[in-house]
């Protein structure tokens, strides 16, 4: 028992120095892989940096591109609300916009649709009768029309 | 508009029939304009049932029915439309 115990002993103690060289070579190992995980990282995060600034200028830029495109939205509607009101709320409303704003928005599109108006096509003309601009008589269409067809031609001067 | 300040057509909107008469007649005179013009009565009845505004071309034929309709002006006032549109009606 003691000779194993000895033997146990002086095992445990070789055990012992020998696991305290192995902590020795290991925490030299340690220190050189730590050293290299390190260099490593140092390596990661010099790379890592390069991607990583793209990719926050891609976040910025999709930032920058949505609030654009909810001003322009914002704007189209505007401009698509005021086409729908009268000639002169329209009017006012132009006076104060640059010509840039025909650049902006799809506005022969949206002028087309907004203008589009209720008579269309093959149905019966509302029938109007309006004095000359001299005053010298009034013109009916139905009059007008009972022996030619009629073109009319809408204009504004202002 | 800039084209109306380029054609030296600048007017105020007209505040009564009178003035509105006096601008037509501007119109009509810078123009030369031989067929009937007639204005609208100052409530745009006629402007609002055509939606003519701010200009736009009609062709109505013997039957009273919208034969050709051009899109808004100034993007659909195209005579040549209206031409093509006046040689397909009927002959009579």
């Amino acid at each position: 028992m003691f000779g194993t115990e000895r033997r146990d002993g002086r095992n445990s103690r070789s055990l012992d120095s020998a696991s305290s060289a192995s902590r020795t070579i290991c925490s030299a190992r340690d220190d050189r892989a730590l050293v290299k995980v390190r260099n490593m990282s140092t390596t990661v995060e010099a790379i890592s940096g390069k991607t990583r600034r793209p990719r926050r200028w891609l976040k910025i830029t999709a930032r920058v591109l949505v609030v654009v495109f909810v001003l322009w939205a914002g704007f189209v509607g505007f401009m698509w609300r005021i086409m729908h009101r009268s000639p002169e709320e329209f009017g006012r409303v132009m006076m104060h916009l640059p010509w840039e704003v025909f650049l902006v928005c799809p506005f022969e599109t949206m002028w087309t649709q907004a203008r589009a108006g209720t008579v269309h096509i093959g149905d019966a003309a509302p029938d109007f009768a309006l004095t000359k601009f001299d005053k010298t008589g009034t013109v009916r269409l139905s009059d007008l029309n009972k022996t030619q067809p009629v073109v009319m031609i809408f204009g504004s001067y202002t | 508009m800039q084209s109306n300040v380029k054609d030296k057509v600048v007017f105020a909107s007209p505040k009564n029939e009178e003035e509105r008469a006096s601008v037509a007649g501007a119109c009509v005179r810078k123009l030369g304009i031989k067929f009937p013009a007639v204005l609208d009565e100052f409530g745009n009845s006629t402007e609002q049932a055509y939606t003519g505004w701010p200009d736009r071309i009609y062709l109505v034929d013997q039957n009273g029915r919208v034969a050709y309709k051009s899109k808004p002006g100034p993007f659909g006032f195209k005579a040549d439309q209206l031409a093509a549109a006046l040689g397909k009606l009927p002959k009579s």
